[in-house]
């Protein structure tokens, strides 16, 4: 079809093209699996992307990372104050500043996270429309870039416990579990959400107060105990309540409550999964539509 | 031979209301649910109107070392061919087999974050564009000493000149060594130095044995670097082979001239563009012709959305080969606003001077950027007109060559003749031509 193009001899025409094509660009079906050998070849990126988020969060700002111990020690403040102090929110025999800063570490952690990661793929926009790699890495990104600010808030509870002279109990071997758990529903809603926002930008308007709501339908500032126990089921089917009451009951040597540990781990990976599939259903969509 | 790339009835389809409402509300959506079910009753033949091809069936094969250029008008869908080709967007029908690593660049500084030093963003866009961490650190040096950028690699790039923040960024993409390299239209961007060197090194990635698959404008680049060349029209392919042989029956495929261009369906998503281009001699032009010795009005209609900090409006106007003449904003006039925009329909005029372009036909690019060097909104290639030689057949301005027709001053002295100094007659209101006198007063 072509002639002129074969009279060009590069060295790299000496060696042999590949039996098999590289990429094999098509129309995706809709049951396409996510593609895990082309995800893992860019591993490094979502380490790049990570790392800008981390590097960019706080540049320009007077405090720096500051921030990210003000706002939870500032949020704990004003809970202890109106709720621990004035309402008298019972704390199941906890001092109550530790009691809420436990509670409020993940929370925000998960907040800050899906916040970032649900308006990941709508702020870039410039590279979705301009270079190829799987889209997941940036809400993944953004999410992973959350947990700098939460291993420096990880510090200052340590502080806390220290002050309040609460025992290193053996429970705490839990904590590397519930971290994993808080990231992986953290990814799974930030996932849904950024690949919605791309398409109805409803989301972004929605998302704020959908937290604020979800927030106080979770045991943070107060705890699960007082809700009666024939509501108690409907706590369940919210999997950061189990995941941040489980926080507590570790760091603070009480019984682990594992039919709720097992029900927000199900649950977790249920919205994990179904998330990863709309992704990839609407994935292909993205440079069309952002 | 095999093929490195080969297509087979590729084709990309657009809804018309994915270009006119590019995401849905989510009211719009759950509406559009409850509709569909009646509309299915009422039968779904709607559906093809409401949709266009951008590309339609293509079918072609590119083999290893090849350099290709893609031509073709403004929205013959030859951008959606590059995106497909490196993934960014999946085609609707058909299929392509690539026998090699692609490297795409569709824009020139993909990924630069501004907070970030020169040194971050080598690692950072190195990252975005494919690039190992360890091949980005084998090259780092050779992209600073291509980039000219020694000094101030760990300076945050906001700090860079557009300059260096240009040559930065094509210094990263041009070291990413691909065994297909896309390339879209970035060298219509820089000054002439750079975008010689960018050529140069595009050249050079083609010695390598790489494939290039390039889209401009530019014809004349397109001469030095390509060899075959893909004319695509409405989304088809037109003609496909030698360079030389493309250009010319893509030049004398009668692009008619129309003096006037109107932009079809907005952009929605975009806090400026451009509704409308004009070119106007006296009253309105006819046949799109400009006559070479009078002024002529360029008339540019655009709608501002949002409030813009930085709305520079301007036109690129390009010559039948696509070398850029001329690049002008309205920002270049001192008494004209700054560049802060309120939302708003505008309407921008310049004047372009008489015996300025010579006989040819020209279009205009009208564009929009909203930082420095960064382009908001364009049109290739929009608009265009013929300049037409209205001074008789036989005289001095008629048919001489060169891509401007200024009419400029002379002054002829001779020392025999006496201390006059003669000077031609159709130009005597420069008598006063000052060294003339000095020269004779020696």
């Amino acid at each position: 079809m072509i002639a002129s193009g074969a009279t060009s001899l590069g060295s790299r025409e000496a060696q042999s093209l590949p039996e098999h094509p590289l990429v094999s660009i098509r129309p995706s079906g809709k049951w396409s699996a996510l593609n895990l050998r082309d995800l893992w070849s860019y591993r490094e990126l979502l380490y790049f992307l990570t790392w800008r988020d981390v590097k960019v969060r706080y540049k320009q700002t007077l405090l720096g990372a500051t921030w990210a111990i003000i706002q939870p020690l500032f949020a704990m403040l004003i809970f202890t104050l109106f709720f621990g102090r004035l309402a008298g929110v019972p704390s199941d025999g906890i001092p109550y500043p530790l009691f809420a800063f436990a509670g409020l570490l993940p929370w925000m952690f998960f907040s800050n996270a899906v916040t970032a990661s649900g308006n990941s793929l709508v702020g870039s926009s410039h590279l979705i429309t301009k270079v190829y790699f799987p889209r997941i890495i940036i809400p993944a990104a953004a999410v992973v870039a959350g947990l700098v600010d939460f291993g420096i808030a990880f510090v200052i509870l340590a502080g806390l416990m220290a002050y309040y002279r609460v025992p290193l109990v053996w429970t705490m071997w839990m904590l590397p579990v519930l971290v994993s758990l808080t990231v992986l529903i953290a990814l799974g809603v930030g996932m849904l959400t950024s690949a919605l926002n791309v398409k109805y930008r409803d989301v972004r308007h929605a998302l704020p107060f959908a937290i604020q709501l979800w927030m106080f339908v979770t045991p943070i500032i107060y705890p699960a105990s007082i809700v009666p126990a024939r509501w108690r089921w409907a706590l369940a089917i919210n999997p950061l309540a189990g995941i941040i009451e489980s926080y507590r009951s570790s760091l603070f040597g009480r019984q682990l409550n594992w039919p709720a540990i097992t029900i927000s781990t199900a649950i977790t990976f249920v919205v994990l999964a179904g998330s990863a599939y709309i992704f990839r259903c609407m994935e292909k969509n993205f440079a069309d539509i952002v | 031979m095999k093929p490195i790339i080969r297509a087979e009835g590729l084709g990309k389809q657009f809804r018309i209301g994915a270009r006119r409402a590019p995401y849905l509300t989510l009211r719009e959506s759950l509406a559009g649910a409850i509709r569909a079910p009646v509309k299915l009753i009422r039968g779904g033949a709607r559906e093809s109107a409401s949709t266009i091809w951008a590309l339609r069936d293509l079918a072609f094969e590119i083999m290893p070392g090849e350099i290709v250029g893609i031509i073709g008008r403004n929205g013959a869908g030859k951008s959606t061919l590059l995106k497909i080709l490196s993934r960014i967007t999946e085609p609707t029908t058909g299929r392509v087999d690539v026998y090699g690593r692609v490297g795409s660049l569709l824009e020139v500084g993909t990924g630069f974050h501004p907070e970030l030093t020169g040194r971050e963003n080598i690692y950072l866009s190195g990252a975005i564009l494919g690039m190992r961490r360890r091949e980005i650190a084998r090259k780092f040096d050779e992209i600073v000493s291509f980039a000219e950028v020694e000094e101030f690699i760990d300076t945050p790039v906001k700090h860079y000149s557009s300059g260096m923040y240009l040559r930065l960024a094509f210094a990263v993409a041009a070291h990413l060594e691909p065994e297909i390299l896309l390339v879209d239209e970035v060298l219509a961007v820089g000054d002439y130095g750079f975008q010689q060197k960018c050529i140069k090194k595009a050249g050079q990635v083609a010695g390598d044995g790489s494939t290039v698959l390039l889209v401009s404008h530019n014809l004349a680049v397109l001469g030095d670097i390509a060899r075959t060349a893909l004319w695509l029209d409405k989304g088809e392919i037109q003609q496909i082979g030698p360079l030389s042989s493309v250009i010319k029956s893509y030049l004398s495929s009668g692009r008619i001239a129309s003096g006037e261009w109107r932009l079809e369906c907005a952009p929605e998503t975009t806090a400026a563009y451009v509704s409308g281009v004009k070119v106007r001699q006296g009253g309105s032009i006819s046949r799109a012709e400009v006559m070479i010795d009078q002024p002529f009005e360029i008339k540019l209609t655009y709608i501002v959305r949002r409030t813009m900090v930085f709305c520079r409006v301007g036109i690129l106007l390009s010559n039948s080969m696509g070398t850029v003449i001329f690049s002008t904003a309205e920002a270049d006039d001192e008494s004209i606003s700054p560049l802060e925009k309120e939302p708003g329909q505008y309407t921008a005029r310049c004047i372009v001077p008489g015996w300025l372009l010579a006989h040819d036909t020209y279009y205009l690019t009208p564009h929009i950027d909203d930082a420095p060097l960064h382009r908001l909104f364009t049109a290739e290639q929009a608009c265009s007109f013929t300049v037409v030689e209205n001074a008789p057949r036989g005289t001095a301005h008629y048919g001489r060559p060169g891509i401007i027709a200024p009419k400029l001053t002379w002054s002829v002295c001779t020392k025999d003749v006496g201390d006059e100094c003669h000077l031609p007659s159709a130009r005597t209101e420069f008598s006063e031509a000052p060294y003339c006198r000095e020269d004779m007063s020696i």
